[in-house]
Parts: C-alpha cells; sequence; structure tokens
C-alpha cells in the first residue's frame, strides 16, 4: 500500500492553466492553453515533437515563465508563489542528469532530505520508493551503470520520494522497452488510484489511452481538443473500420455497400470486404440491416473504433515551428 | 550489490510492490535484498549505538548539499589527489627542512623557516583547488542537468550556495587537518609563536573563503557553455591574484615583520571586510538561482549598504589607529565611487517591471516608501540608490580626510569628492539612459550594462586625445578642462592634490545634470504599490 499522502484540503482543480502563453523570440511556442485537471485524474498531453508540451509542463512545474497567463496547482501560482507549488509537485523531464559519485540509495536519500525529510520518515519513504520502483535490488549500484529503464524509475523513484499530490511527468516511456513499458503504466495507474494527480506527455498515443482518464491535443502551441477519449471522438467525424466476410461471391454484397454514401470500400479479399463508415452506432445498425435485408449472407461482422492515433491525426495537421 | 536486480522488480498485478504500508516487505524479497542501510533505522543499544543515535539527529540538521557533496566529493578523484599531494608535499618538507638543518635543528629555533615550506602546502589547495572545485561543482549542476531537479526541491536558492560553500569549508578542514601536525612540529622547533601561527592561519583560510564564494558567484553568471569557460577563467585569475596577495600578505607582513598591533588590526579588518564580501558574492549566486519572480535585489542592496558601513569603518579605523593620511581617503573615496559605479551596473540590469510576488513584499505606509522604496528592485530606483548611497559615503570620507589634512588640504579632499560623485553620477547616468532604449531590443542581461560602462569609459579615455588632435593636431601637454572626459587622468591629477576648484564643480554640475535627466524616467518604478497576498497563500499559509 502506498502511505496516505498529507491533508487535500483544496477541492478545485488540482492543475490548472489558464490562457497560458510563452514566446521565444518571434515564436509563440504555447499559444493561450487553457485546461484543467481534477484530483485522482490522469491527463495526457499528445502534441508532436515542438508543439509546445514540454514548455507548458516546465511553466507548471515552477521551471519556467510564461510571457502571460496563469498556472496553478492546487489554487497557487506557479509562477508567483513556486516554493508553494514544488512541495505538491513531482516532476520527471525528458532528460535528466545524474551525480557522478553517486548511488541509487545516496541519490534519492539526497533529494528525500532536500525536499525536508528527517529522520524515520525519510527512511520509511526511501523503503516504499524503492519497493515501488523496483529499486530495492539496485540500491548500491552506480547512477552511471543503470540502464535507461531503471534510470527512469530511479527519476520517478526521485520524483515521489516527498509523496506529492501532483505528478508531472514528461515523456516518461521514450527509450523504454515493452516490458518497462508495461511496469510504468502500471504504477501510473496506481499512483492514480491513490489519488495522485498525473499529467502525462508520450508519443506513444496507445499507451496514453490505456492510462488516461483524460487528453489534450496541442499542436503549434495551441491546444486543439480537450477531454475525454470518447468526448473528443464524438466531436470528430467518426470512421469505423469494419470487415465483413460473406458466404459465396461479395459481388452482392460490394453492390449494396455502393449504395450507401459514406462507405468507403477500401479492399475485397476473398469473401472478405474490408471498408469503412462515417457515422457512430446508429448508422451502422442501418447498414447491418440493410445488408441483410438485401439478402446477403453475413458470415463474419467485425468493427474497429477510431484509436487515438487516428483522433489525432484527423485533428493535428502534422505542423511543426 | 544484488547479482539479480530483476528480481527487485517486486511489484504485483496492481503496480504496487509487496511492501506494506511500512516499508516491510513480505515474503523472502527481505532476505535477499536488504534494504541499504540509509532506508534503515539502526538502533543500536549501549553507549556507541547512543553516539550513533546522535550523530544521525545531530545530521538531520546538516544542509543537505553538504551531506551530498560529502559523500560525492570525498570520494572524486580531485579530492584524493589533492590530499595525497598535500601529505607527500608536506612529508617532503619536513624531512628535507630537518635535513637542511640538521643538526642544529636540535639546538636552533628553526620554526620561523620551515612555517614557509608549510605556507605553501596549505595555500595552495585552500585558495588554488578548492575555489575551482567548488566552482565545477555548481556549474556541472547545471551543465549536467541536475540543477533544475535540485531548485524544484525545497531547499531556497541560498541553502544550495550555502551547502556548496560548506562543503569546500569541509574540505578546507580537512586539508587543514592533515597538516596540523606539520604546524604543531614548526611550533615545536621553536622559533614562531602561536599568535604568528594563528594569524597565519586566519589569513589563509578567509582568502579562500573569499575567493571560494567568488567562484561560486562566477558558477551562477552564466548557463552558457562558452559563457562557464569565461567564469572558469575569471575565477583562475581570481585565484592567482589571491594567492599572490595572500603569500605578500603572510610572508611579509606576518611572517618578516612579525605579528603587532599594526597587522593584528590589520588582520581583523580583512576578515570583517572579507566576511562581508563572502556574504554579497553567495547572496548574489543565490539570487542569480532565485525564481525570477522572487525579490532579488533588496537584500543584495542591503549587504551593499553594510559594505560601505564596514569600509568606511575600516578607514575610519586605520585612520585613527594606524596613522592614516589624507592619501588613504582618497584611495577609501577610490574604492567607493568604483564600487557604486560596479554595483549601479549591474542593478541597471534588473527589470523595471515588478512582480506580484514582489509589489506583495513593498512597504504600505507614506514613510517606508518614502525610505524604503530605494530598496526596490528595479533600474531606476538602482540608479538613485547608488548615486546616493555613493555620494553620502564620498561625504563621509571627505570629511574624514578634512580632519585628516588640516587647514592646508582639507579643501582638496572635498575637490576629490565633488570628482567622484560627478563622475558617480555621470557615468552611471549616462550608462542608464543608453540602457533604455537598448535593453528593448537586446534584453536585460547583466553584460549589456557592463559592455555600455566599459566602453563609454574607454571612449571618454579616448575623447580628449581626438578632440585635441582634431583641433590643433597634437594629444596637448597639460592638463585643461577638455580632459574632464578622461577619468583616470583627472582623478590621478585629484589624488595628487593639483586639481582646479572650477573643474571640480563643472565636473559635479555635469553629473548633476546627468542625473536629473535619470529622474525624468522614475516615476513608474515610484508609482508602484503594495498588493494584497491572494487568499489562497494565506489560507495555506494558515494550514501549514
Amino acid at each position: 500500500m502506498i502511505p496516505e499522502s498529507p491533508a487535500l484540503s483544496w477541492d478545485g482543480p488540482v492543475i490548472e492553466l489558464q490562457n497560458l502563453c510563452r514566446n521565444f523570440g518571434e515564436t509563440r511556442a504555447v499559444d493561450h492553453v487553457s485546461f484543467t485537471v481534477p484530483r485522482g485524474s490522469v491527463f495526457g498531453y499528445i502534441g508532436p515533437n515542438g508543439a509546445g508540451k514540454t514548455t507548458s509542463m516546465r511553466i507548471l512545474a515552477t521551471l519556467g515563465l510564461p510571457t502571460s497567463g496563469e498556472a496553478l496547482v492546487e489554487g497557487l501560482s506557479a509562477i508567483n508563489d513556486p516554493e508553494r507549488v514544488r512541495s505538491r509537485l513531482g516532476f520527471m523531464p525528458d532528460s535528466f542528469g545524474t551525480y557522478a559519485d553517486t548511488n541509487c540509495a545516496e541519490y534519492l536519500d539526497f533529494f528525500a532530505r532536500a525536499q525536508g525529510l528527517i529522520g524515520r520518515e525519510r527512511t520509511r519513504r526511501l523503503r516504499w520508493v524503492m519497493d515501488f520502483t523496483g529499486l530495492r535490488g539496485l540500491a548500491n549500484k552506480p547512477i552511471r551503470g543503470l540502464s535507461k529503464g531503471m534510470r527512469q524509475r530511479l527519476c520517478l523513484g526521485r520524483a515521489l520520494v516527498h509523496d506529492p499530490a501532483v505528478l508531472i511527468l514528461d515523456e516518461p516511456a521514450a527509450g523504454l522497452d515493452p516490458r518497462a513499458r508495461i511496469d510504468l503504466r502500471r504504477i501510473i495507474r496506481s499512483l492514480a488510484a491513490e489519488n495522485k494527480t498525473i499529467l502525462i506527455s508520450s508519443h506513444i498515443l496507445t499507451e496514453l489511452s490505456e492510462m488516461c482518464d483524460r487528453v489534450g491535443i496541442i499542436e503549434q502551441g495551441k491546444l486543439l481538443a480537450t477531454g475525454t477519449f470518447e468526448e473528443i471522438r464524438g466531436t470528430l467525424k467518426q470512421n469505423r473500420e469494419i470487415v465483413i466476410r460473406v458466404a459465396g461471391e461479395t459481388d452482392d454484397a460490394m453492390r449494396s455497400l455502393q449504395s450507401f454514401e459514406d462507405v468507403e470500400v477500401l479492399s475485397s479479399e476473398g469473401h472478405k470486404i474490408h471498408f469503412t463508415i462515417h457515422g457512430g452506432d446508429q448508422r451502422q445498425m442501418d447498414l447491418l440491416r440493410s445488408l441483410i435485408g438485401a439478402g446477403i449472407e453475413l458470415l463474419e461482422y467485425s468493427s474497429r473504433d477510431d484509436s487515438l492515433e487516428d483522433v489525432f491525426l484527423q485533428i493535428t495537421e502534422g505542423r511543426v515551428q | 550489490m544484488s547479482d539479480h536486480p530483476e528480481k527487485a522488480l517486486a511489484i504485483d498485478k496492481n503496480g504496487l510492490s509487496k511492501s506494506d504500508q511500512n516499508g516491510d516487505v513480505c515474503g523472502d524479497a527481505e532476505a535477499e535484498f536488504p534494504y541499504h542501510w540509509l532506508a534503515l533505522d539502526v538502533e543500536r543499544d549501549g553507549f556507541w549505538g547512543k553516539v550513533d543515535h546522535a550523530s544521525r539527529r545531530v545530521a538531520e540538521w546538516f544542509n543537505p548539499i553538504l551531506v551530498k557533496e560529502a559523500r560525492q566529493s570525498l570520494k572524486s578523484r580531485q579530492f584524493i589527489i589533492t590530499f595525497f599531494l598535500l601529505l607527500i608535499a608536506s612529508c617532503f618538507w619536513t624531512v628535507f627542512g630537518v635535513i637542511v638543518n640538521a643538526p642544529n635543528v636540535y639546538y636552533v629555533p628553526t620554526g620561523d623557516a620551515m612555517i614557509y615550506g608549510y605556507y605553501f602546502v596549505l595555500a595552495i589547495p585552500l585558495i588554488g583547488m578548492v575555489p575551482l572545485a567548488a566552482q565545477r561543482s555548481l556549474a556541472a549542476e547545471i551543465d549536467e542537468q541536475t540543477f533544475e531537479m535540485l531548485v524544484i526541491t525545497k531547499l531556497s536558492s541560498m541553502r544550495i550556495v550555502m551547502g556548496k560553500l560548506n562543503s569546500a569549508m569541509l574540505q578546507m578542514l580537512i586539508y587543514f587537518a592533515a597538516i596540523v601536525p606539520c604546524l604543531a612540529f614548526t611550533y615545536l622547533l621553536r622559533g614562531i609563536d602561536l599568535l604568528t601561527i594563528t594569524t597565519l592561519i586566519v589569513v589563509i583560510f578567509f582568502t579562500a573563503l573569499v575567493v571560494t564564494a567568488a567562484a561560486l558567484m562566477m558558477a551562477t553568471l552564466t548557463e552558457k557553455r562558452a559563457g562557464q569557460t569565461l567564469a572558469l577563467l575569471a575565477t583562475i585569475f581570481v585565484v592567482f591574484i589571491a594567492e599572490i596577495w595572500c603569500a605578500a600578505f603572510c610572508l611579509d607582513a606576518i611572517l618578516r615583520r612579525g605579528v603587532d598591533s599594526e597587522e593584528l588590526v590589520l588582520t581583523g579588518l580583512f576578515v570583517i571586510v572579507g566576511l562581508s564580501c563572502v556574504a554579497l558574492f553567495v547572496k548574489v549566486a543565490a539570487s542569480r538561482i532565485a525564481p525570477v519572480t522572487e525579490n532579488r535585489s533588496t537584500g543584495l542592496r542591503y549587504l551593499m549598504f553594510l559594505q560601505q558601513l564596514i569600509w568606511a569603518g575600516s578607514i575610519g579605523l586605520i585612520f585613527l589607529f594606524l596613522d592614516g593620511d589624507e592619501d588613504l581617503v582618497s584611495i577609501g573615496n577610490l574604492v567607493i565611487g568604483t564600487y557604486w559605479l560596479l554595483m549601479g551596473t549591474f542593478m541597471l540590469a534588473e527589470s523595471p517591471e515588478l512582480s506580484p510576488r514582489v509589489q506583495r513584499g513593498l512597504p504600505s505606509t507614506f514613510a517606508g516608501r518614502a525610505i524604503l522604496t530605494w530598496f526596490n528592485p528595479g533600474p531606476g530606483t538602482g540608479f538613485v540608490y547608488a548615486v546616493a548611497t555613493g555620494t553620502a559615503g564620498i561625504t563621509v570620507m571627505a570629511l574624514l580626510g578634512m580632519t585628516a589634512g588640516g587647514r592646508s588640504s582639507s579643501g582638496q579632499s572635498l575637490l576629490f569628492a565633488m570628482v567622484m560623485v560627478g563622475y558617480l553620477t555621470g557615468y552611471l547616468g549616462i550608462v542608464r539612459l543608453l540602457m533604455i532604449p537598448l535593453s528593448r531590443r537586446l534584453g536585460r542581461a547583466f553584460t549589456l550594462p557592463v559592455s555600455i560602462l566599459a566602453s563609454v569609459l574607454l571612449l571618454s579615455l579616448l575623447l580628449p586625445s581626438v578632440i585635441s588632435v582634431a583641433t590643433t593636431g597634437s594629444t596637448g601637454g597639460s592638463y585643461a578642462a577638455i580632459d574632464t572626459f578622461n577619468w583616470a587622468w583627472t582623478i590621478s591629477e585629484a589624488m595628487d592634490r593639483r586639481f582646479s576648484p572650477n573643474l571640480a564643480v563643472l565636473i559635479l554640475l555635469v553629473g548633476g545634470v546627468i542625473a536629473l535627466l535619470n529622474l525624468a524616467f522614475l516615476f513608474r518604478e515610484f508609482d508602484y504599490r503594495r498588493i494584497a497576498v491572494p487568499q489562497r497563500v494565506l489560507d495555506d499559509s494558515a494550514g501549514e
């Protein structure tokens, strides 16, 4: 079990960006970004390289200043009250340095001390972090000798050592092997279950779709969509990929399908037809009813909704700045 | 170290480890991977258990950076090599000294000769190696991306810098401890007393401390690699100068002439001035790494004011107790003028915009605003503060000079003060007027006003000669009114007590006019009012 967090008195949004802007010379890296993240939820921050994810996360982590706008953690300004915000958050950057001549235990112990933990409280947190991140067996190992996955775990341990209410994880899965990614996904879900609020960015969209409660899609500094995956998908023109297998020839089925305006046949091979249909469940039911009504003998019917990747591709245009 | 790290991944299907809430591990994980000693609450019985417990409790109060650096740097190759070289050098000098002095070493005092060698054995690592290691330590945090992880902890910027300084002091103590037997041996050889040895150690230690603080400050001046290299070169230069100064003071003033009341007063003043420099350098370094929205200026301004008091007090003390003369006062004045010109230039790099966080701490009463506004961050307040405080210091020095010189030369002290005030207000005012348009285009890095100042000072040195060559075809031989632009020549003339009162008044008037022009741009900074602390912050403070 994870030890209980300190009293959680703030009942507003734990993370809140209000019209956040950040310019680098002529380039607007973050352009009026606003969103909120409630307590205990995992918010996925999605966007191509250079979209402004890291810039806005760093502002939230008190490591950067916005040109305008506000970044709040539990109602406290990351800009004007960074010390208060820092005690509440753990930040895991996309790249981070480590100390020479230091082993994992010394590294974690140092950050525990730096976070003001003393005596038994510190040793208890160290034990918990080592167990939680699986670093117990590597406590004496020099950091420089750790694999990428273990270094990510160590960095996560550092971010967790003071039991923060908020975690900001910038590309935590980058460079990890599949097993380490699965471990990381479990860790993040278990942290969310313990009422931690997590803001996470990743390029691996399938992973985000599995672990995030809500996502925000950002491109060229602008937040293009925000909400649950279903909410975002609901706002888009929905594409559903359908594969049917018919008894006999596919000609009749093909003719029936082509009579539908919003159907696009992708391929036909043997007794199988692969096509897409725009619309939701009702449209799909109409199609199925019509096929059966036309006397098509269906042996198999399978459909697949748009994935997060599909949604991402629909929303973004692949522009970088 | 574990041979089976993969087994440490004892995370269940929910992603939770097999540890319970108290951190105790279930199953056989405990037997296979015992916790690191840092994660255990070791409680031993008996006397040594109590000592261990007490030591741990004391260590909790140590700066975390000191603990980390002690673990890290004492394992470093640099420290090990330096330490062993120090041991080898001290052993070599001991054996060499005994052999050279044998058999006189048994009955003739030879401690005074031996101490020269030990001085170098101690001074080179303390003043040379420790500051460079401290600077590298702080610069490496920035270089190797560990710094950002550090600043988002609960450690304040001041604690971070103090941690680095404490770590450097720890290294100094270790080096010192290694050479203590040699110093004791020197004392036993006779020819040198305890007071001299103590004074020598104090001077070396405080010189090393000042240089280390300066090195830490330089490490924070820039994050760019090229800038860091320049900062390192500057530190090496400072180290070189400090080694020469310390050697001159220790070997000539302390060892050759012996410690008398004059040396004790000078050493005492050096310690006080040195400590104020350490405080200033540490504060500058902490301000450089503090959040931009924090008030990074007011504390520095208080320290600058304190330094002026210490400096004026030191000059006064030397003047009263060590037969000072007008030259000493002129040097004091020159230092004050240069100091405020430089500090004022740095303050011109501050932003005129005050963050809401800074505005929360502004004085609220009319009296408070009238007196303390000049301590608020901002280039305009900085200009007024530097000019006003510098003028006050220079005036005090002039009064001291008038007391020293009697009726015959008191006027020259006043003239020199007028020249210094005129140059301070004039040059600082020009830099500020140039900064206003340039900062909009080039930003507010501290290098901009410093570059402007250097350019203006250089141009004003050359201007009289250029005008003279353009009008008369020669550079001119004697000092004339046009040469008032040439600050170096003018100051030299004024120090030689052969300066015209009219020219002094002219310099003061020009400086005054430039200052008045600057005041026109000041009103916005004066207009800032205290704002209320947000309710959420008050609630959070109440909950702490």
